[in-house]
């Protein structure tokens, strides 16, 4: 958070009506429930519609919406429709209210026409974009743990209301502003927040020392997330009520982070508007003194600036990014930030978690053994006790070891009716630094028992015994080398290994704490195996063509890991374990990490700091995970990319919501992801250069001709129509071979692009200034410029009808010629969306002059046959000018895109 | 048409479309040469 973010923060929260919460956090839990009408069974569906009625829906509208009418005028507020509005003004007063005869307002009012039309479609392109995407968001659902009726229920976060009881775990958002009505062990981070990074441990006690309402232990925030423990609490604000409610509204703009296409795209609109500073007074002031019509010289000046401004590159941009998150969309890759969409397309390494991605995410427990490696269901009864009785978040291993038990039941009386014979006393939930959970259940005869499960590493450091055939003994040096040789030897090939551990008899309920997590009995091992997907060889195989680097970090041992890697046929190339990752400073990780290929045992911040390291070498990093351990990953990356059933935190932190736990889908996410680049770089190249162009054809018209080579209104036509043909970009093709490679932001490419294929216009331009000026304005004004019966008035409007064509003709079809790398039509051909936009922007362009009244107004003249003769060749010559050009181009730099 | 192509200043034309392929020359001649001598 930045200085201004937290004194935003800091006046939020002094204006922030904290009573309530502060009323709650003093009271007792019985008093509350009578307060808010609710009870340790939850609200039943009448009270829900009451409260909702009442305190409202848990929504949080950062800002409001604009009104629909707002939204319509604002897409009238650009510079292209202030010129449009004066130039209609001016029109008004020369033509209408100044003029003495012949009337006439025709002018003005088609002005006025393209303004509504210019307008109206962009509102309506930026509403349907809007749309798709609310649309799309609204797909990912995050769901919070309700107690309702007296059944607990999973519901999506908007429906939670004031009274109701939640439950939260390891990894949960906190889903309102809540009092703690029950705790264990539960830390929150409230950074979204505070600003505040280290965990807070929230309990049911207010304890003293207050510092201010957020500091209160009883009370946890909406926006703050479960970093360990769990806990049930009573919502006592939703949505705009809630402490970041109040934040989230106060604050009016949200600060977006630049990315580095964000930041190429400023610098080719300050480029363009750089030129535009210097272009506009020379042309003003060139114009001014040869033609001394100095409003006409500003006019066209202006327009000038209205032409060269990439008035339009927002927008386009925009629909590049819509189009491809609504593509991505159908192919279930759900885009939660638009702008990761370029992020997709230029990442080169993508770094991911191996369970559920690389393997099935159906992880089966495929034995119980005791320490000496035989099955054993007493391994298995104690395993059952501790993942059926823990509270927090149930993960894959659990589940399997719950659906074992109740599986081999039927036929093992030791493993029948666990559930009834124990009862839970206590627990001390998962966490990453001790990577295990332990919980005490008792029995009917009164034996107290804790039982830990986790890593086997982290079982062995609180286990001073084992339990071998002659009882319980001593973990001694060689029963440990014994228990290593065993697990490494399973983890080679490929199972996953956790240890079980038991001790009877731990402190009292309450004073029962991580300190008692020492001399324990290791009872034995559970064995799983997780086998790799089928498609993930493919897919693995589709990301190396495709030009990614594919990085496997997990929490695993690296022999399981490597197990898998031979599996899917993934070369292995080196591996980095976590205590390497904290030993190693900046400089030497960011060495080890190109080399290796596989991260094992890492934690959470490892994970970062081997993703950080990747982007500081310059890649660009795409990170997929679904757990809690992912978290900080998937922030750090460029792209983070999570699944739908993943945990809250992960989805949260992740840029993009894959439907499907499929690495396939992420090959089309990145497809798509080039694809909206190449379409969106297209149209910024070759408007740049056009424009480039453009400036050499009016300098040299400015300082040669007698008249303005075009009205500012046919200037601002020719930018509005083909502004309208460039709306088909996004629907191009593009070539196979452009997709192959990841695709960065290169600003260097752009500048000598312009440079290079931009004076190739000026030059047909300029030899279309010679042919009407000396061919066809004389054949048909019946003699030279200046010549006493040459018609001066159709002589100017032929010239610039003549210049307004072709220079129409010639921006829009040289699209086709450099949008691709290869031969144009023959090996690569542009959409039929883009070929219909083109053809209609000429079409239109031809056919003005010849519409009765409205060529009038616009000053054109109908133009004669021998000029479209001439249209056809110079145009013919210019394809093939540019497409030469193209060629050079490449051959230097070696694309042309 | 109201005039005659023979009325038409020829040489002036001429002299245009010289000067402006001469640019073009010019402009692909250097075009050329940084194509084929690559940094």
């Amino acid at each position: 958070m930045d200085k201004k973010d937290e004194n935003k923060v800091a006046k939020a929260a002094k204006y922030y009506d904290d009573t309530r919460l502060k009323s709650a956090s003093e009271s007792s839990i019985e008093a509350l429930y009578t307060l808010y009408d609710s009870g340790p069974n939850g609200l039943n569906d009448e009270q829900i519609d009451v409260h909702r009625e009442e305190h409202g829906r848990n929504v949080v509208v950062k800002s409001k919406k604009k009104n629909v009418w707002v939204r319509f005028f604002l897409s009238f507020v650009n510079p292209f429709t202030a010129v449009l509005l004066v130039l209609a003004a001016v029109s008004f007063l020369t033509d209408y209210i100044l003029a003495s005869a012949d009337k006439s307002a025709t002018a003005s009012i088609i002005i006025l026409v393209l303004v509504s039309v210019s307008g109206t479609f962009r509102f309506f392109q930026e509403e349907k974009s809007g749309k798709t995407l609310e649309k799309l968001s609204n797909l990912v659902e995050t769901t919070t743990a309700v107690m309702r009726g007296g059944h607990p229920q999973e519901i999506p976060l908007d429906e939670v209301v004031v009274g109701d009881v939640v439950s939260f775990a390891v990894g949960d958002l906190i889903s309102a502003d809540v009092r703690i009505l029950s705790a264990k062990d539960f830390f929150v981070s409230q950074s979204a927040l505070s600003g505040e990074s280290e965990p807070i441990e929230k309990t049911v006690d207010l304890k003293s020392n207050l510092q201010g309402l957020s500091d209160r232990s009883n009370l946890a925030f909406l926006g703050s997330t479960v970093v360990s423990g769990s806990a049930k609490a009573l919502v006592i604000a939703v949505g705009n009520d809630t402490m970041f409610g109040a934040i989230a509204s106060k604050s009016t703009s949200q600060k977006k982070e630049k990315t580095a296409f964000d930041k190429g795209v400023d610098s080719v609109s300050w480029l363009l508007v750089r030129f535009m500073l210097v272009m506009v007074p020379a042309v003003f002031l060139i114009n001014g003194f040869t033609k001394h019509d100095w409003l006409q010289a500003f006019l066209f000046a202006i327009s000038v600036a209205v032409g060269l401004t990439p008035e339009m590159l927002p927008m386009i941009v925009t629909s590049c990014l819509a189009k491809g998150a609504i593509t991505m969309g159908k192919k279930k890759v759900i885009v939660k930030n638009i702008n990761s969409i370029q992020n997709f397309g230029a990442m080169d390494v993508l770094c991911t978690d191996k369970t559920g991605t690389l393997t099935q995410d159906r992880v089966a427990l495929e034995d119980h053994l005791n320490i000496n490696g035989v099955t054993d269901y007493r391994v298995l009864r104690h395993a059952f006790l501790n993942s059926y009785y823990q509270t927090g978040l149930k993960n894959l291993m659990d589940q399997s070891i719950i659906q074992k038990t109740k599986e081999l039941s039927a036929n093992n009386p030791a493993l029948q009716g666990l559930d009834k014979i124990y009862t839970k006393v206590d627990e001390i939930p998962f966490d990453f630094q001790r990577k295990r959970m332990s919980v005490v259940v008792n029995d009917a005869s009164g034996k107290t028992q804790m039982i830990s499960k986790g890593a086997l590493e982290e079982i062995l450091s609180i286990c001073t015994y084992c339990e071998s055939g002659d009882g319980v003994v001593p973990l001694d040096e060689t029963i440990l080398k014994k228990v290593r040789d065993m697990v490494a030897d399973y983890s080679r090939r490929g199972f996953r290994v956790i240890a079980v551990a038991q001790k009877n008899n731990p402190s009292a309920v309450g004073a029962f704490s991580t300190n008692d997590e020492k001399d324990m009995v290791l009872i034995g091992y559970l064995i799983f195996f997780d086998p790799p997907k089928e498609s993930t060889a493919k897919a693995l195989a589709h990301l190396h063509e495709y030009g990614v680097a594919t990085k496997v970090l997990t929490g695993d041992s690296a022999e399981v890991a490597e197990y898998i890697f031979s599996l899917v046929g993934l070369p292995f190339t080196g591996c980095l374990l976590g205590k390497d990752v904290e030993a190693m400073d900046q400089e030497s990780l960011q060495i080890a990490v190109e080399k290796c290929n596989l991260f094992a045992k890492l934690s959470p911040e490892d994970k970062a700091r081997v993703v950080q390291a990747l982007r500081a070498n310059g890649h660009v990093v795409g990170y997929m995970g679904d757990g809690i351990n992912d978290a900080p990953a998937l922030k750090a990356a460029d792209i983070g990319i999570s699944v739908d059933t993943a945990v809250d935190i992960a989805k949260e932190s992740a840029h993009v919501i894959l439907l499907e736990k499929d690495l396939e889908v992420l090959v089309d996410g990145i497809i798509e992801g080039r694809k909206t680049y190449a379409n969106m770089i297209k149209y910024i190249k070759m408007t740049a250069s056009s424009n480039f162009g453009n400036i050499f054809s009016e300098l040299a018209a400015a300082a040669l001709l007698p008249f303005l080579p075009m009205l500012p209104l046919q200037l601002l036509l020719l930018n509005l129509i083909y502004d309208f043909s460039c709306i088909a970009i996004p629907f191009d093709n593009v070539d196979k071979e452009y997709l192959q490679n990841p695709r960065k932001w290169d600003s260097s490419s752009l500048g000598r692009f312009m440079i290079w294929m931009g004076p190739t216009s000026s030059i047909f331009d300029w030899l279309t200034y010679a042919v009407m000026f000396f061919v066809i304005c004389p054949l048909c004004a019946g003699g030279h410029w200046g010549d006493p019966g040459t018609d001066s008035a159709l002589f100017t409007a032929l010239f610039q009808t003549g210049w307004f064509v072709e220079s129409m003709a010639s921006q829009s079809l040289v699209i086709h010629m450099i949008r691709s790398d290869k031969i144009p039509l023959f090996q690569s051909r542009s959409s039929w969306q883009l070929f219909l936009a083109t053809g209609l922007a000429v079409a239109v362009a031809i056919a003005l002059p010849f519409i009765p009244g409205v060529s009038s107004s616009l000053g054109l003249a109908p133009l004669p046959w021998l000029y479209f003769a001439y249209l056809a060749l110079t145009i013919l010559l210019y394809m093939l000018l540019a497409t030469f050009a193209k060629n050079l181009y490449k051959r230097r730099y070696g694309e042309v895109l | 048409m109201k005039i005659s192509l023979s009325e038409l200043d020829w040489p002036q034309f001429g002299l245009w479309i010289g000067i402006i392929a001469g640019i073009l020359l010019v402009f692909l001649a250097v075009l050329i040469f940084l194509a084929y001598h690559k940094k």
